[in-house]
C-alpha cells in the first residue's frame, strides 16, 4: 500500500524520482533483510535527501505505529486481568493464529507458479519438518534454503516486473 | 534482561529474514524456547498488537520488546526493526542495476519459501495454546480465510473477534 501511494506522489504527481529510480528502490527493498517497506522508504528518501532524508522517512514511517503498538500491548495486558477481557482476548488470539497461517500462505503464494511450485513446496515442507520435528535453528534452515535457492534457480520474471496477482499481497500493509 | 542483548536478539531476527512475519520463528526460538522470557501466549499477543494497527509487518517486535523490558524494551524493539532498513542505502550505491541477478533472487525466494514453513512450525505450539475449543478453531479458520482471500484490513478481523469474545462473556 505505502509503495503504491509513494509511487503516485513521488513519480507521477511531483516528479521527484524517475520510474527507474523508483523501480531500483523497490527491487532493493526486496533484497534488504527485515521489513521491505521501511527499506523502500529509506532508499527512496536517500535518493532525494541523502542520509537526512532516509532517517526522517524511516522515523515517520515507523514511530507513530510503534507508539500505537505499545499502547495496544499495554491495553491487551490490562484487559487480560478480568474475565470478560480474558474471553475477548482469547478470541483475538485465536484470530491471530489464523492470521499467522495467512501470513505463511501469503509468503509462498507468489511462488506457486507452474515452474516454481515444486521448489516452493519442497523448501516450505522441509523447513517445517526441520523446525517442528528436529528443532533445527531457524537461521540454519534459512541459510541452507538460500544456498539451495542459489543453485536451484527458476526463470520466472522478477516480482517487480511480474503481473500483479489478485487479492492481498504479502507486503500490502506496507 | 540487558537492553543490548535484547537489541542483538531482535536485530538477529530482522537481519536474517526478508519479511516482518518471517521473523516469528527466530523470535520464538530465542525468547520462548531458549530463554523463556515470553510464553507462546505473550508472543501471540505481541503479534496481534502488531497486526491491529497501521505500520510495517515487523512492528510486532516493538510489542515483544515492551513485554520483555517495558518502555525501554519497546524502544529497543523499534530500533531493531528500523536498523536493517538502512542497509538498502549502501545497496543502492553498490548493487545498483545488478539487482536482477538470478542466483541472488533465487536465494531470496527460496529463503522466503522456507520462512513460510518456519512460520507454520512456530505456530503449532501457539495454536495449541490459543485454540482450546471448537469456537476458537472456527475463529482462526475464518480469520485465515478473510486475511488470505479478501482485502479486508486485519484490524476489522481482530475487532470482530474481540466483540465475539466479549459477547460470549456477557452470555455466560
Amino acid at each position: 500500500m505505502i509503495t503504491a501511494i509513494l509511487q503516485r506522489e513521488l513519480v507521477h504527481v511531483r516528479g521527484w524520482l524517475t520510474m527507474d529510480q523508483y523501480g531500483l528502490a523497490q527491487s532493493l527493498a526486496k533484497i534488504t533483510p527485515g521489513t521491505g517497506s521501511l527499506a523502500f522508504c529509506a532508499a527512496t528518501a536517500w535518493m532525494l535527501r541523502r542520509w537526512t532524508g532516509a532517517v526522517v522517512a524511516v522515523l515517520v514511517a515507523s514511530l507513530p505505529p510503534a507508539v500505537f503498538v505499545v499502547l495496544l500491548t499495554w491495553g491487551f495486558t490490562a484487559v487480560s486481568a478480568n474475565r470478560p477481557g480474558r474471553l475477548g482476548l482469547a478470541t483475538v488470539l485465536a484470530s491471530a493464529v489464523g492470521m499467522m497461517w495467512a501470513g505463511a500462505w501469503l509468503l509462498i503464494r507468489p511462488q506457486l507458479g507452474a515452474r516454481t511450485w515444486l521448489r516452493t513446496v519442497v523448501l516450505a515442507t522441509a523447513a517445517f519438518v526441520a523446525l517442528a520435528r528436529w528443532s533445527i535453528s531457524p537461521i540454519q534452515i534459512l541459510v541452507v534454503a538460500a544456498l539451495v535457492g542459489a543453485v536451484w534457480i527458476d526463470d520466472t520474471p522478477h516480482p517487480q516486473n511480474a503481473p500483479a496477482s489478485p487479492g492481498r499481497s504479502s507486503t500490502s500493509r506496507g | 534482561m540487558k537492553l543490548v542483548l535484547l537489541y542483538v536478539l531482535l536485530l538477529k531476527a530482522m537481519a536474517t529474514t526478508f519479511s516482518g512475519t518471517a521473523t516469528l520463528p527466530v523470535v520464538r526460538q530465542d525468547f520462548v524456547v531458549r530463554r523463556g522470557l515470553l510464553t507462546d501466549r505473550d508472543l501471540n499477543m505481541a503479534f496481534t498488537a502488531g497486526r491491529s494497527g497501521p505500520g510495517p509487518n515487523g512492528i510486532y517486535l516493538v510489542s515483544v520488546g515492551y513485554l520483555v523490558a517495558g518502555l525501554p524494551g519497546a524502544c529497543v524493539g523499534w530500533l531493531a526493526m528500523v536498523t536493517p532498513a538502512f542497509l538498502s542505502i549502501p545497496l543502492v550505491r553498490l548493487v545498483g542495476s545488478r539487482v536482477d541477478n538470478p542466483r541472488l533472487l533465487g536465494a531470496i525466494r527460496a529463503s522466503t519459501a522456507a520462512s513460510a514453513g518456519l512460520v507454520l512450525a512456530a505456530n503449532v505450539p501457539m495454536a495449541r495454546d490459543a485454540l482450546t475449543n471448537g469456537v476458537l478453531v472456527a475463529v482462526a479458520v475464518v480469520s485465515f480465510g478473510v486475511f488470505s482471500f479478501t482485502r479486508l484490513d486485519s484490524v476489522w478481523v481482530i475487532l470482530v473477534a474481540a466483540l465475539l469474545g466479549l459477547g460470549a462473556a456477557v452470555i455466560h
